[in-house]
This record gives C-alpha cells, sequence and structure tokens, in this order.
C-alpha cells in the first residue's frame, strides 16, 4: 500500500487494491474491514481535523460486493456517526454511479 | 385563440419531450433484459461445488454492472420526468439489482471454494426471472403513462 500522508483523496484501487474482498478480515484478503481500519479511517480523522472534504474514487477495480462497501462506509458511520460522514466524504464512481447511492444508503442506514 | 396558443408552444412541446423520454426509457428497457440473459448464461457457467474460474468471475461481475449501469440511465431519464415514484415496478427493478449484487457478489469475494451451489443458482435464476418480469411490467406501465 502506498498511502500518501496529505492527500485528501483515496483511489481504492490504486492505495489498497484493485480486487476489493469481503467483509471481515476473518473472510478473506482486502476486506471491507480492512480496508477501514488501514486507510480510510485515519484519513477521515485528518479531513475532520482540518475540515476538509475526503475524496474517495472507487473507479479503476474488478468491482465491490457490497457486504466491502456496507462494512467500510456503514461501518464508519456506525462508529463516527452518519452526520459528519455525509459531509466529509465525496464520492467518484464513472465506472458504476449507482455505487455512490448504495453508500450513502449503508451510511444513513447505519444511524438507524 | 390563447388555447391554440398554449397547445402550441406548452402543450405539444412537453407531450413530445414526454414520448421521447419514454422512448428512450423503451429502449435502454431492452438492453436491460439483454443484460439479465447474458447473466443467465453466465451463471450457467458457473461449476458447482468447485472454484468459479477467474474469467468467469469477471464476466459476472462486467454484466452486473451493465445491468447497473442501464438502470442507473433509465432513472435518469425518468427522474427527469418527474416520474420516479410512480413507477412500482422500477422500485422493484432497483430491489432486483441489489438482490442480485448480494446474491452473486458476496458469496464470490470469500475465500470459500465453492460460492456456488446448485440452490444458490436457483436463487440466482429466481431472482433474473423476477428482474424479467419487473421489466416488463415497467415497459407496459410506460405504454400506459401520461
Amino acid at each position: 500500500m502506498n498511502v500518501a500522508d496529505t492527500a485528501l483523496e483515496i483511489n481504492i484501487a490504486q492505495e489498497f487494491t484493485p480486487t476489493p474482498g469481503p467483509r471481515f478480515i476473518r473472510e478473506g484478503k482486502f476486506s471491507g474491514e480492512q480496508f477501514r481500519e488501514e486507510v480510510l479511517k485515519e484519513r477521515f480523522v485528518q479531513a475532520l481535523q482540518e475540515s476538509a472534504i475526503l475524496n474517495i474514487d472507487l473507479d479503476g477495480g474488478y468491482g465491490y460486493a457490497p457486504s466491502f462497501l456496507e462494512e467500510a462506509f456503514g461501518g464508519l458511520a456506525r462508529e463516527y456517526g452518519p452526520a459528519p460522514v455525509l459531509k466529509t466524504l465525496r464520492f467518484k464512481s464513472d465506472e458504476e454511479p449507482l455505487l455512490i447511492r448504495d453508500i450513502d444508503g449503508y451510511i444513513r442506514k447505519a444511524g438507524s | 385563440m390563447f388555447a391554440a396558443w398554449w397547445v402550441g408552444r406548452v402543450i405539444q412541446p412537453r407531450d413530445a419531450n414526454e414520448r421521447a423520454i419514454k422512448e428512450l426509457a423503451r429502449g435502454f428497457c431492452g438492453e436491460l433484459l439483454g443484460s439479465l440473459a447474458q447473466l443467465s448464461e453466465i451463471v450457467d457457467k458457473c461449476p458447482t461445488g468447485q472454484p468459479i474460474p477467474e474469467t468467469v468471475r469477471h464476466e459476472l461481475m462486467r454484466s452486473l454492472t451493465g445491468f447497473s449501469n442501464t438502470l442507473a440511465i433509465i432513472d435518469e431519464a425518468v427522474e427527469q420526468w418527474g416520474k420516479t415514484t410512480q413507477f412500482a415496478s422500477f422500485q422493484e427493478l432497483r430491489k432486483t439489482r441489489d438482490d442480485l449484487r448480494t446474491l452473486i457478489l458476496d458469496p464470490l469475494v470469500t475465500t470459500a471454494v465453492s460460492p456456488f451451489e446448485t440452490t444458490h443458482i436457483r436463487q440466482i435464476h429466481g431472482e433474473i426471472s423476477k428482474g424479467k418480469r419487473a421489466i416488463v411490467r415497467f415497459q407496459l406501465q410506460l405504454i400506459k403513462a401520461r
């Protein structure tokens, strides 16, 4: 993994993996839980502290299982609350635009 | 006189716009049906009780993404028209997409040796059939919609 310290942007395919895996670390490699814990959380906290936007680029990989996305972004919202997550994260998904709506739903549901 | 002006300037262009959106959406419905037929063929290539070959995994991913993106185009067209909530069958299609993604993609990314067993494949085909029926209902609703 090549995580630039200052960039408030994450390109999942480049910085984590082009082949995202299952929900939990115990279920296999490159899980949503691993992504949240090793990449997303640190950058999200940095963005919160700087009142900045964290751009997440979903393109360039082989596709995402719903459980990966729910655990990564829904999981973040369960820990920090949906409001700051919705306010801080912006998504780009030219390859499958509906993923952005899926993720928005996971984040909102995490608060209910 | 005012009525004639009103029909010519407001009603007719609006009707033409609606017809164009309906045509566009109906055209993409054909593409949606094609995506589901293709998905069904790929699912049949998945061996039960064995690992799924890498090429078939990628075909499944690509096919689901294609279905999803066609749905997004129709969604946008119907939204422009301001009729999203009018079509119950379209909501069913959205749900079919979500269910297919969960049924197919979640097992694919686990370390299970054989992600798809016979009953699971039957379940996927059931969901695909449900999707096809929803597309036909949506097309019929489009024809009747004003």
